[in-house]
């Protein structure tokens, strides 16, 4: 770099704009894609199809809360005192930000602009609390208004006066000012004014009440208590175990001062259920989840955390692995979309699609004119990708609907062999042919002795169902449940199978003498075990076969279908690395075989033996893996240093080197320590002890 | 015959007084006495004690009121730090002193100042020759204070050589306040509780003009059977009559039975006491709830919040609540009778030990390392659990949920340790739902 000045010094030079290539994550997509076939294409059809799945979630969860909201306003409008609705939520943390916040968005935007929301984290102490919810209230209060006041509240002072009175004083001014000023600018006010209540009560919003401290809670309660005669004040509490936790932070002189309401949201596992019901199971969206991802997902969340946010960050996380990774995903959209880009398939594109295992399936079924036709002429192939496509898509569209179907009945069997929720049964249907499962056949044998009532309900669901869809192709198997639902209605009016054996229970009750009654009842059994099917188990026979002959042809696995590759993802491992982190096997897999991150040449050796190229760290922490609790330094030095100079014997310094050696092996153990591997301790001298047991 | 006497005052105002604090007339009269006429010099500072509700505060501010003396009334409880609560008083020292609203409020960090600007704000002729009243309620917040407040204001009169009393109101006795090193002992007066005779008297004040006096005071007379055993504090008695009262009247409207008919009126109210007592006493349901209820009739269940017991939690968290409690209430030697695979030889001995031990769940729950507890998970889940960042971000949330506590250090790296918070029954019906049989491993009861 040059300047134009003459005098020598130093120069300071702004760096010069690095021009990134990498700027947009579209780059970054196709940067990393070995094979880049169409990736820009992939992109955009990845991120059109998220935009449609997160609108979708959010209007779901909007929904979900919307109820809950309105109960809680509508109780807010019906009393005006000092109340404490606490809401029940589940055991998550990110799921509740996002409830909250619409929370105090909902209110602000039809009860009170004072909305002010708390985590125990801000308030340690009851000043901070309070200084938080001054806070905040001004600020919210010159969002709400001019920016006149806006100046008026920095004008308060910075110290200010963190109390209940200053809070009264504060809240009188402002009610007087939107008084006043509603007579300067009626039409301005007015709408401010409709919109939230008169008077706007002031709503403070604990979000975890369980970390609250006690005292903290107690005087807030109590110093507001003072200001109920002056405005109206509702707290509401975000619990997330059971209100039974009120009594056990609240003494009951606080807690009598309270009027306490109960709210409670929907429970997690219906939130997830509704969103696979809108996500999974629904032709809408092209893109599929395989069994094991699915289950991958559905386990963390049981297992885990509960938390539905994380559940559609994994879903979309499969998402954006299923374009980045499998070229042919530019297929994976909507219908005709996809029938338009079969079309411009390159030829490498039609090379990757004759790769596919289901296609290669496909193609050894055919007859052998059509197979080299299929591998070797692009057009053709492009044709029968054509129908083949369609295909997948009729079997999507009938394959929920017999799913549903089938749920309605499995769903209320005792014990629930196939589970009690749809996604069980989704999943049992993805994992292979579902009708060759036991709990598949109990289940059947548990339908076949339906009770009349039931099974007319489930089929008129059923027919519900396959009704209210679009698909056309199942039209036969409505009018044919309808038939057999009309069939029922016959046997209701012919109903003389009762009668007789009504007649035979009169006789019984005729005087008989022991002898007697013994034989007919003998004689009765018999006849039972002998007695031809009535005509309704005979329908129900039919019935259910019926439906198992559904099963059988619809809801096979989309491993069988060909090109199912295009639609499903199913690599469980990637989500599973990136959604169950396991930081102890990743620091425990980086020690003991470096080459596994590092990649380098030298490093590659067996597991068992130390190498002496590998890092100090490396070499120390499998020393350490063979020692006991406590771990003499001395002796790990020495093994340490024998292992470094195990290679170049010929050292001429030894003195120095030692002296290298040593501060190499200081450096590794207090690295090791700041792992949390080693702690020094006072129970001997010259050792450490050690803190981790096995081999993670 | 009045009830008080006193010179300095006018008859008519201490009649009116007198209608005001019933059942505190001896109180009130030792009061009138200590504080003598305005001009007098009262004693230096006085405190009140007495159980909560038992009339302090608001016979402080009627006494104060009703005689039009110069007073300051500051609850220490609102006014959490010293600054806070000393800048108050002299605000309202400047209220006295002035009629027109003093814009600008002194900043008072220390006492001297406030020494300093008391006797500034008592300058003013308005305030010169009667005495000045600092009620200071909930003192026993002046603890948590800098340890010259609580010496000073009883000194203040001294200090500052002025006519000015500090009257100081406290649910607790002198002897837990007083500081250590010494300071001006206070005239102590005591407020008993008030005896059922004194509720139903004051109960029965403020009773709703359309029914009679007698009607209300039978009123009161059954809900006081029903409650005064529990709760003697006047306010939530009262909070109660008003909510009753409605359920009371209502044979008299429907024109079942008249005023008078105290037995049928006793048969109709006292079920419905007994579950108030139940419901709304402990706040389970909210008052306006308890009157839906009754709007409703009986027939609507109403689960109050102890039916909300039930925790959802993840898998996971459920386990490792439950080896967390069997950490805490198992002593760490037998785990090896629990977890291990081949537990040999140790079982002859239970029986002859068993008598001599005492009941873990007695003592309370122990500590553990984060290490046992984990091992403990291990062994009492199935199958292999992969120690991912997902299993350690559950225990975290165990802890801010409560449910664990973290014990001791805060730093990580040495092995944290834990305490499990729940209880035995909480324990058992998380286990039943993950099918895990808690009683069989619970050392206690083997």
């Amino acid at each position: 770099m040059s300047t134009c000045s003459v005098s020598k010094g130093c120069f300071v030079f702004k760096p010069e704009s690095k021009k990134r290539k990498l700027s947009s994550p579209a780059d970054y997509f196709c940067e990393g894609n070995n094979d880049s076939e169409d990736s820009e294409l992939r992109f955009n059809t990845c991120q059109l199809l998220w935009k449609r799945i997160k609108s979708e979630t959010e209007q779901l969860q909007e929904d979900f809360n919307k109820k809950l909201f309105d109960n809680l306003i509508r109780f807010l409008r019906q009393s005006h005192s000092n109340f404490w609705p606490p809401i029940i939520l589940g055991v998550n943390v990110t799921d509740h930000d996002l409830t909250f916040k619409s929370l105090s968005e909902a209110l602000q935007e039809d009860v009170t602009p004072f909305v002010v929301s708390l985590r125990s984290k801000e308030c340690p102490g009851i000043k901070h609390l309070l200084q938080k919810l001054m806070a905040q209230l001004m600020d919210c209060h010159t969002d709400a208004d001019s920016s006149e006041e806006g100046e008026c509240s920095k004008a308060f002072p910075n110290r200010m006066h963190c109390s209940a009175s200053s809070l009264t004083e504060w809240y009188r001014n402002i009610t007087k000012d939107v008084k006043k000023k509603d007579t300067d600018t009626p039409c301005k006010n007015q709408e401010i004014l409709s919109r939230h209540w008169e008077p706007p009560p002031v709503v403070v919003i604990f979000k975890d009440m369980e970390s609250f401290t006690t005292k903290v809670l107690q005087d807030f309660i109590i110093i507001i208590s003072q200001c109920i005669h002056e405005f109206p004040l509702v707290l509401i509490f975000g619990i997330a175990t059971s209100p039974m936790i009120i009594h056990k932070l609240l003494p009951h002189s606080v807690s009598s001062l309270l009027c306490i309401e109960l709210f409670q949201s929907l429970s997690c596992k219906d939130h997830l259920s509704t969103v696979i019901d809108k996500l999974l199971l629904t032709s809408h969206f092209p893109f599929k989840l395989g069994e094991k991802v699915l289950q991958v997902l559905i386990n963390i969340f049981l297992y885990h955390d509960f938390s539905v946010q994380n559940f559609i960050k994994g879903f979309q996380l499969s998402l954006l692995e299923h374009f980045y990774s499998q070229p042919l995903s530019v297929l994976c959209c909507d219908l005709e979309e996809s029938m338009k880009r079969v079309k411009f398939l390159s030829h490498s594109q039609c090379e990757n699609i004759r790769r596919l295992p289901s296609f290669r399936r496909f193609v050894e079924s055919q007859a052998s004119k059509k197979q080299t036709d299929l591998l070797t002429d692009d057009a053709s192939l492009k044709e029968e990708t054509k129908a083949l496509l369609q295909n997948l898509h009729t079997y999507h569209e009938n394959y929920v609907l017999i799913l549903r179907c089938l749920h309605t009945f499995t769903s209320s069997l005792p014990n629930y062999p196939l589970g009690k929720q749809i996604r069980e049964l989704h999943c049992a249907c993805l994992e292979k042919k579902v009708w060759e499962t036991e709990e598949y056949e109990s289940a059947i044998q548990l339908v076949r002795m339906l009770a009349k009532e039931e099974l007319i309900a489930n089929l008129k669901k059923c027919v519900e169902i396959i009704t209210s869809s679009s698909a056309k192709c199942l039209g036969s198997c409505t009018e044919k449940l309808e038939e057999y639902l009309g069939q029922f209605k016959n046997l209701e009016a012919a109903a003389d199978d009762q009668e007789e054996t009504a007649s035979s229970l009169k006789e019984i009750q005729k005087k008989t003498d022991l002898y007697r009654l013994q034989k007919t009842l003998l004689e009765m059994k018999e006849s039972r075990r002998l007695k031809k099917l009535t005509k309704f188990e005979m329908l129900r026979f039919e019935v259910v076969d019926f439906i198992d002959s559904l099963v059988r042809s619809y809801l096979a696995p989309p491993e069988m279908q060909t090109l199912y590759e295009v639609m499903y993802f199913s690599v469980a491992s990637t989500v599973c690395e990136h959604l169950n982190a396991a930081p102890r096997v990743a620091i425990h897999t980086a020690l003991n075989n470096p080459y596994f991150y590092l990649k380098n040449e030298a490093l590659e050796s067996d597991t068992g033996c130390i190498s002496n190229t590998a890092p100090d760290i490396c070499i120390a922490y499998k020393l350490h893996l063979e020692c006991g609790r406590l771990i003499n330094l001395v002796d790990w030095l020495e093994a340490f240093s024998t292992v470094v100079t195990a290679a170049d014997q010929n050292s001429t310094e030894k003195d120095q080197m030692e002296e290298i050696i040593h501060t190499r092996f200081i450096r590794a153990v207090s690295e090791l320590e700041f792992l949390g591997f080693i702690k020094p301790t006072k129970q001997k001298t010259d050792h450490v002890a050690r803190l981790t047991w096995g081999s993670c | 015959m009045p009830a008080f006497k006193h010179l300095g005052y006018p008859e008519e105002v201490l009649l009116r007084l007198e209608g005001l604090v019933p059942c505190r007339e001896s109180q009130v009269s030792t009061l009138l006495l200590i504080f003598g006429e305005r001009q007098h010099f009262s004693f230096p500072s006085l405190f009140i004690y007495g159980h909560t509700s038992s009339g302090k505060t608001y016979v402080m501010q009627t006494l104060l009121k009703i005689l039009e003396l110069p007073y300051t009334f500051v609850n220490c409880n609102e006014y959490f730090t010293s600054r806070l609560l000393l800048e108050e008083v002299l605000r309202q020292l400047q209220c006295l002193s002035s009629r027109e609203e003093d814009p600008a409020p002194a900043s008072c960090d220390t006492f001297n100042d406030f020494a300093r600007l008391f006797k500034q704000g008592m300058m003013t002729p308005s305030l010169q020759d009667q005495t000045v009243y600092i009620v200071l309620d909930k003192a026993e917040q002046l603890r948590e204070m800098e340890a010259n407040i609580l010496p000073g204001f009883l000194r203040l009169n001294e200090l500052t050589d002025q006519n000015v009393t500090v009257i100081l109101l406290s649910d607790i006795v002198w002897e837990l306040l007083r500081p250590n090193t010494g300071c001006l002992e206070p005239m102590p007066l005591y407020f008993p509780d008030y005896s059922i005779g004194h509720l139903q008297k004051i109960l029965s004040h403020d009773h709703p003009p359309e029914y009679s006096y007698d009607f209300y005071a039978a009123y009161i007379n059954i809900l006081l059977g029903v409650f005064y055993p529990v709760c003697r504090d006047l306010k939530e008695l009262r909070h109660l009559a008003v909510l009753n009262f409605s359920k009371y009247c209502e044979p008299v409207i429907q024109g079942k039975a008249t005023e008078r008919d105290t037995r049928r009126l006793w048969k109709n109210i006292e079920p419905h006491l007994k579950k108030a007592m139940q419901t709304v006493y402990l706040r389970e349901i909210s008052s306006s709830q308890w009157e839906q209820l009754q709007e409703d009739g009986d027939s609507g269940q109403l689960k109050g919040l102890s039916a909300h017991a039930h925790v959802e939690l993840p898998y996971y968290s459920k386990f490792l609540l439950i080896a967390a409690y069997l950490a805490s209430y198992n002593p760490a030697r037998t785990d090896k009778r629990f977890f291990l695979k081949h537990r040999g030889t140790i079982k002859k001995k239970k029986n002859q030990k068993k008598h001599e031990k005492t009941s873990n769940h007695l003592l309370g729950p122990k500590t553990f390392p984060l290490d046992r507890l984990l091992a403990i998970l291990h062994s009492i889940i199935d199958y292999r659990v992969a120690p991912t960042a997902n299993i350690f971000s559950q225990i975290t949330s165990l802890v801010t949920l409560q449910l664990l506590t973290l014990v001791g250090h805060d730093d990580l790296l040495t092995g944290p340790r834990y305490k499990c918070n729940v209880s035995l029954d909480f324990i058992r019906s998380i286990s039943r739902t993950v099918n895990f049989d808690i009683i069989k491993y619970l050392y206690d009861f083997l």
